[in-house]
């Protein structure tokens, strides 16, 4: 077995549920997430190890995997995104396996996900999931980080009147508003 | 109320499953397998690409020197107490063993085409062993043309391997490379071998493979390298190779204007036999001091192997509505196998070797002309081939076109037809 073999096997075995499980928040569609990881996995490890920057241990390669994840998410979202608005308020909730005692919440969570506009969506996961700074998002998605800050105030909105309040989730926002506005003024001062 | 992403990471958890990891595993592992050859040929495709000619290739059938030799030690000038040879210290007229392999299934093999003091490099590094191996592409990889198992010449050049994935091969190629030429100013005229010698492995347990002997021909300060695409298949296969060109020199001959191609118009009688196709055409600048290439392409369209034997390269004539406007006269340099005495190559029913070879400056035929014209002209090329041990001379005629000079062969050629030996009618 190839060297890569072994880390892709290594790496799906471990870790390809957390991957579909990201893919799944971002795109809403099971059976959709299992291809964005696919395709993903087939980006990084057809490149071969010199194109995973950074790639030094199984961590860093999930990670490397996740950014293609989401890449090929927002490639697909672009090229689709006629399609992809119109999924959302025609599609169903999909039936999870899920533990009887969270199924109300998770369920509501799920729906309340998918209401959201696909740039909303990817908006919201990549900022409050995936930690990306509103400035990563912004480059990902090729809008404005103005752009971002309204996405992710009116994703979160609609979360909230479907879920209820998320004061931490607001206090995340505003911190971080507050520190990018910070590096902006020492970027014109120096 | 639980935070944002304690919701999303919770949501998240259900949606993947070790079933469908599985499931991703099965899918993907193939599909990163065939890309991986994909980019690999495609990688070899531009080196060769960069090669300059757009020709075919000879498949010749010669012996590859030490290539099948096995373990036979190293004994450079220089090599340390520790047998381990660096790369950058081979010396000229060092003893090179071929066929060095210190890495189990790695597999090395490197062509050299174009004008001999900077031709250009290919190479293909297969790794048939059952783990990666690791050839830091910090150690540049040396080339060596050997005379007598003798260092005459030498090279370095970056090979950017990295890993060598288990049951994977890869490839690429320079440009134009500076060859260091021992003892003289240019390589004379010649067979010589080819090795590459590569370090591989981690440090401080790395080890040098001196690769497998390919034959190296030099004949009119080009250089060929005729059995590279086979030994590339042969250690690659399916790697997807794409046709190379192959330079085999013809050298300065007579004027061929006054002298009519035989069979041209007098084609001799055919049996019932057909064994062999030939097929030729020009290609490249038609001009003063210009060196276009010929191409000569036999086919064995018979239903029964044919040993393809001495193949003497001949004139080639262009016509301009049966004038000749233009002749090369190679002058009975070897074209193919002929290049390795006594080489001979079999052709399987329905197999088709290429042959180029670089032609000499222009004989014109027409006074004040120096530069064919546009238009449509008749290509007329003379080879000898020897088929099954008897020799005859074929002529292709191909239908090309000038365009600013450039003789470009058109795809309807008149292919000679070559009946068996024997076989006269």
């Amino acid at each position: 077995m190839a060297a890569w073999e072994a880390e892709l096997a290594e790496l799906v075995r471990d870790r390809g549920a957390a991957l579909v499980g990201y893919a799944y928040l971002l795109c809403g569609d099971r059976g959709e997430a299992e291809d964005l990881v696919q395709d993903a996995l087939v980006r990084t490890f057809a490149r071969g190890r010199r194109a995973w920057p950074g790639a030094g241990g199984a961590d860093n390669l999930e990670g490397y995997v996740r950014r293609a994840v989401a890449t090929t998410y927002l490639d697909g979202f672009r090229r689709r995104r006629r399609w992809a608005a119109l999924r959302h308020l025609a599609g169903e909730a999909e039936g999870l396996a899920e533990p009887q005692d969270s199924v109300v919440e998770r369920e509501a969570v799920a729906v309340a996900l998918r209401l959201l506009p696909p740039r909303e969506r990817a908006c919201v996961v990549l900022r409050f999931y995936e930690d990306w700074t509103v400035a990563q998002v912004a480059d990902a998605l090729g809008v404005s980080s103005g752009t971002v800050k309204r996405y992710l105030s009116d994703g979160v909105h609609a979360l909230e009147a479907a879920l209820g309040p998320m004061p931490a989730t607001r206090r995340d926002a505003a911190a971080e508003e507050i520190v990018e506005e910070l590096e902006v003024d020492l970027r014109g001062t120096r | 109320m639980t935070e944002l992403r304690e919701r999303l990471d919770a949501l998240a958890r259900l949606a993947g499953d070790d079933a469908s990891a599985e499931r991703m595993l099965g899918r993907v592992t193939p599909m990163v397998h065939a890309v991986r050859r994909r980019r690999t040929a495609r990688h070899v495709g531009m080196s060769a690409a960069g090669l300059g000619t757009a020709a075919a290739v000879g498949l010749v059938g010669v012996a590859v020197g030490g290539g099948s030799a096995g373990s036979r030690g190293v004994e450079p000038a220089g090599a340390g107490p520790s047998g381990v040879w660096p790369a950058e210290a081979t010396a000229c007229g060092a003893s090179v063993t071929p066929s060095t392999p210190q890495t189990d299934g790695l597999r090395i093999v490197a062509s050299l085409t174009g004008p001999v003091d900077t031709p250009r490099i290919e190479e293909v590094v297969a790794n048939a062993g059952s783990t990666g191996v690791f050839v830091p592409s910090e150690s540049p990889h040396e080339l060596l043309v050997l005379s007598d198992d003798r260092v005459v010449a030498r090279a370095t050049f970056p090979a950017r391997v990295g890993i060598a994935d288990a049951g994977e091969a890869s490839g690429f190629g320079t440009d134009a490379w500076p060859l260091q030429v021992c003892d003289a100013t240019t390589l004379p005229d010649g067979s010589y071998q080819l090795v590459v010698v590569a370090t591989t492995g981690y440090r401080p347990d790395q080890v040098t493979t001196v690769s497998e002997a390919t034959s190296l021909l030099v004949a009119g300060g080009r250089a060929s390298t005729p059995d590279f695409q086979r030994v590339a298949e042969e250690v690659a296969p399916g790697l997807g190779l794409p046709e190379s060109p192959d330079p085999v020199p013809f050298r300065e001959g007579s004027d061929a204007c006054a002298e009519p191609l035989p069979g041209l118009s007098d084609a001799p009688a055919l049996g019932s036999s057909v064994t062999l196709r030939v097929s030729a055409s020009v290609i490249g600048d038609v001009a003063v001091g210009s060196r276009p290439e010929i191409i000569v392409k036999p086919r064995n369209i018979g239903t029964d192997p044919v040993s393809l034997g001495l193949m003497l390269g001949a004139r080639v004539v262009v016509f301009d509505e049966m004038t000749p406007v233009v002749a090369y006269t190679p002058d009975g340099a070897p074209l193919g196998p002929s290049g390795d005495a006594g080489g001979e190559l079999v052709l399987e029913p329905d197999q088709e070797v290429g042959y180029v070879a670089g032609l000499a400056e222009p004989t014109w035929c027409l006074s004040g002309v120096d530069r064919l014209q546009d238009g449509e002209y008749t290509v007329a090329t003379l080879a000898v081939v020897s088929v099954d041990g008897v020799s005859r001379s074929v002529v292709s005629l191909d239908t090309a076109t000038a365009t600013d000079g450039v003789l470009t062969p058109s795809t309807t050629s008149t292919p000679y037809v070559v009946r068996a030996p024997g076989d006269d009618g």
